[in-house]
């Protein structure tokens, strides 16, 4: 009996690190590291679907909803303040500051995302924005650790119209509870959770776990029966599967019920992540029935395992506590030696983990660290310590401090952006300058040349006339140039015409009438009188003609000449309005160089304030992180020692037992 | 036997329960620290996050106003109205003849135009006075039959800035896409 009270003392640091709440989007790698009490999870916060309502008309706000879609919050965030800036939402105003607010959450700028939600509250928004609205409102206070305030919130809220919407709050509202103790409280408010995510599970999981450490043995299974009882085929939902075998196998060996726990632990996957600690929980079942030879099998095969792990760690202790219960002395003895071996060995790679940190190996590593990649990356620059450096680098409270650091790299980033663009600005506004010092003297003698008063007179003189035309009397004001230029050929060649003919009557007999000329009574040598007939025919026909082509093409003459008054007005109005453009332009001009060199200026001095800002964050958080790990890595080095001696007191006391003569049994 | 066995119980419960009660209390003193720690430092990032948000405004408001004043400034927008009929592969956009825009779309963005957002696929200058833009979609249809469809649009650049957006959506009645071009 006492005994196997010691078995279980023996394997309780790897049941303190089973034993804990499992934060909701958790990553299954983390999930053997020891946190000594159980911890808040973080909700992952769903990306909101703001279709369902609204038809976007506003394309600015639309593209915002583009980024945020895209999961860009960043570039969505950015979307949103300049058009809110360039007042562009039109009737979206409180839908967009709604998603403003959300996405300031879910960015983790609490106070800004409190101040702006609480803002859209006043606002008229579609009934399932405000749902969501009220929602992140009680999700900001649990983000920020107010688990009161967030209950309360979570009280107040209306019923929630979206099931989905419903689920979360419920699983919230449950993680909640469970922090604080409240099982009961916990458990009521996930039996009303309808849909079978992910996060219901770990829900169910944390409830049974929480139930564990309350000692309420009947419940917790409840809770991990439900568990059990759901189809298991994502990586996600198997390695679950697997940790609830372990939680109630565990507790059952701690309630001496080894059968009971053989059968749990013998469902955990022999591949999956927590298959170490099963097998070293299956070997204490098989030893609290006094079955030390069978429990040899698994603890043996986890010798075989990698040895950065607690449980195999445990299992060089186990294996010759077995091979000493069933009397096999020179094994237990052996493995004994064997342990300490490797003790020493994992504690030197402890070390140089440890002096890695120390020399900045981890902080160089940062920027590159993904959570996927980081024992890739460890183990391609072959370094012995990878194992152990990889398991801080999954540690939840290494994650967040990384998150925070992963956050303050991309900050730098765009800062260091806008360091390299902005010099750039500065540059083509001096070239706008010099282009436009260049230019303006010949546009300042292009403007006085101008002179738009005459236009304007000549326009009204046009227009008169282009009024006279519109008369049929006025028919020669629809001429044509080369028509004008034959009317005057014309009026001259009527005007000699006549004057010959005034000559010729001057030289006749004043027997002969003048105008009147008999045919076939020319003399040889003598001008004939009178008018000359036919010439002045040709003379009328032609003026006819000329006249008739006018005036048949009058209407169209009309209509040309109305366009092209309105085509010149239009020219003229259009010579104004550059005019007072380029007047505007002149006057401003200097004033808008330097107002752009003054505001590229400042964003360049904040620029560059916020970098240094951003630096020191880093290297703050960096150091935090460095101390962090060196923390974790101590904390495994104390437990190794604790292995060690405990190997050296066994192997000392088998020893003086043997050298006494009762063969060392125990 | 019983008794040298109680003895090394005894070491082994004593180191074993020491060690870990060490753990845990070393943990929870840690623990309080490094959340105060991480609580500072979580403050001290959000008041970073806003500055540079804010920041990134002015900037972003900076470059539009020197590189795309408004009164030369013309964006297009594309945006898609179900995706039924049409699963738009790339869009080219040329104005007056210039290619100005060729994207290429993937799965995230095809996801994020039929949740109802409008991507932003060029932003430029143009003089006053009238223009034509063509813009070639080419993607898939209803059994994924590839097909490339083509939407041009005469408009009058004024002196504000232009929007335009490239809609398309689903005609139920006609069991096909529809391309349309609108001004804002």
């Amino acid at each position: 009996m006492v005994n196997r009270v010691n078995f279980l003392r023996l394997a309780w640091p790897v049941l303190l690190a089973l034993l804990v709440v499992v934060p909701a989007a958790a990553n299954d790698a983390d999930a053997d590291v020891a946190v000594s009490e159980p911890q808040v999870s973080a909700q992952p916060t769903p990306a909101f679907d703001w279709r369902a309502p609204m038809t976007v008309r506003s394309l600015p706000f639309g593209n915002a909803l583009y980024e945020h879609y895209r999961s860009n919050e960043f570039a969505a965030l950015t979307a949103l303040m300049v058009a809110d800036n360039r007042k562009q939402f039109a009737e979206h105003e409180a839908s967009a500051k709604a998603l403003l607010g959300s996405l300031q959450l879910q960015y983790g700028m609490l106070n800004e995302s409190e101040r702006v939600l609480t803002g859209t509250l006043k606002e008229v928004l579609p009934a399932p924005v405000r749902e969501q609205v009220l929602v992140n409102l009680a999700k900001v206070r649990y983000r920020a650790n107010d688990i009161d305030g967030s209950l309360r919130r979570i009280d107040a809220l209306p019923v929630l119209a979206n099931s989905a919407l419903r689920d979360e709050v419920a699983l919230m509202r449950a993680t909640m509870l469970l922090s604080r103790g409240d099982g009961a409280g916990a458990a009521t408010a996930l039996a009303g959770v309808a849909a079978d995510g992910d996060a219901y599970r770990y829900g169910l999981f944390n409830l049974g776990v929480a139930q564990l450490q309350q000692n309420q043995h009947d419940a917790a299974r409840a809770s991990f029966s439900q568990l059990l009882a759901k189809p298991a085929t994502e990586p996600i939902a198997r390695s679950l599967r697997d940790r609830t075998h372990l939680a109630l196998g565990y507790a059952q060996l701690r309630q001496q019920q080894p059968t009971e726990a053989r059968e749990q632990l013998l469902k955990v996957r022999l591949q999956g992540p927590y298959s170490n600690s099963a097998l070293l929980g299956l070997g204490w079942s098989y030893a609290q029935n006094g079955l030390y030879a069978q429990a040899l099998t698994p603890w043996l095969e986890l010798l075989d395992r990698t040895p950065a792990d607690l449980s195999v760690q445990e299992a060089r202790l186990a294996v010759p506590f077995a091979y000493q219960s069933v009397q096999a002395l020179p094994d237990a003895l052996a493995g004994y030696q064997l342990a300490l071996t490797a003790y020493e060995a994992e504690l030197q790679k402890l070390d140089t983990a440890l002096a890695a940190i120390k020399a900045g190996n981890l902080l160089a590593l940062l920027p590159a660290l993904t959570d996927e990649d980081a024992v890739a990356l460890l183990r391609a620059q072959g370094r012995g310590d990878e194992l152990y450096l990889a398991r801080v680098l999954t540690s939840h409270d290494f994650n967040e401090g990384l998150r925070r650091y992963r956050d303050l790299l991309d900050l730098r980033a765009v800062l260091a952006n806008w360091q390299r663009s902005l010099p750039i600005y500065d540059e083509m506004l001096r070239n706008h300058q010099r282009r436009y010092a260049e230019r303006a003297p010949a546009v300042e003698a292009a403007l006085a040349k101008l002179d738009i008063t005459r236009y304007g007179s000549q326009l009204a003189q046009a227009r008169s006339q282009v009024a006279a035309a519109q008369h049929s009397d006025n028919w020669q004001l629809l001429a044509t140039e080369n028509e004008r230029a034959a009317l005057q050929r014309l009026e001259r060649a009527k005007a000699k015409l006549v004057k010959i003919t005034a000559t010729r009557a001057s030289l006749q007999p004043s027997s002969v009438q003048p105008g009147f000329v008999q045919p076939g009574s020319v003399q040889p040598g003598f001008v004939q009188p009178g008018p000359l007939r036919k010439e002045t025919d040709r003379l009328r026909l032609l003026a006819g003609v000329q006249v008739f082509d006018i005036i048949h093409d009058s209407a169209d003459r009309q209509w040309q000449q109305r366009r092209a008054q309105r085509d010149t007005e239009t020219a003229v109005v259009e010579l104004d309005v550059r005019r007072a453009r380029l007047l505007a332009a002149r006057d401003v001009a200097a004033n808008r160089f330097s107002q752009f060199g003054d505001r590229i200026a400042q964003q360049q001095g904040g620029a560059n304030k916020l970098l240094q800002r951003a630096e020191s964050l880093m290297a703050k958080e960096a150091e935090r992180l460095n101390s962090q790990a060196s923390t974790e890595l101590l904390r495994w080095r104390k437990q190794l020692e604790e292995y060690r001696l405990q190997a050296q007191l066994a192997l000392a006391r088998l020893q003086d037992r043997a050298s006494l003569g009762n063969g060392g049994a125990p | 036997m019983c008794k040298w066995f109680a003895c090394r119980v005894g070491v082994f419960l004593a180191g074993t329960l020491l060690t870990s009660l060490l753990l845990v209390m070393a943990g929870a003193v840690g623990t309080a620290h490094a959340q105060d720690a991480a609580a500072t430092a979580t403050d001290e990032l959000e008041a970073l996050k806003k500055e540079v948000l804010e920041l990134n405004r002015d900037l972003f408001i900076l470059e539009e106003d020197l590189l795309f004043p408004a009164s030369t400034q013309v964006a297009v927008f594309v945006s898609l109205d179900v995706g039924k009929f049409f699963r738009p592969d790339a869009v080219k956009l040329s104005i007056d003849g210039d290619e100005l825009s060729h994207y290429l779309y993937t799965e995230r963005d095809l996801d994020a135009l039929r949740r109802g957002g409008t991507h932003r696929l060029y932003m430029g200058n143009l003089t006053a006075g009238e223009h034509e833009l063509v813009a070639v979609f080419t993607g898939y249809g209803p059994e994924k039959r590839e097909f490339t469809r083509a939407t041009s649009l005469r408009f009058l650049k004024e002196t504000g800035a232009k929007f335009v957006e490239l809609r398309v959506s689903d005609d139920a009645a006609k069991q096909q896409a529809d391309f349309t071009v609108r001004e804002w």
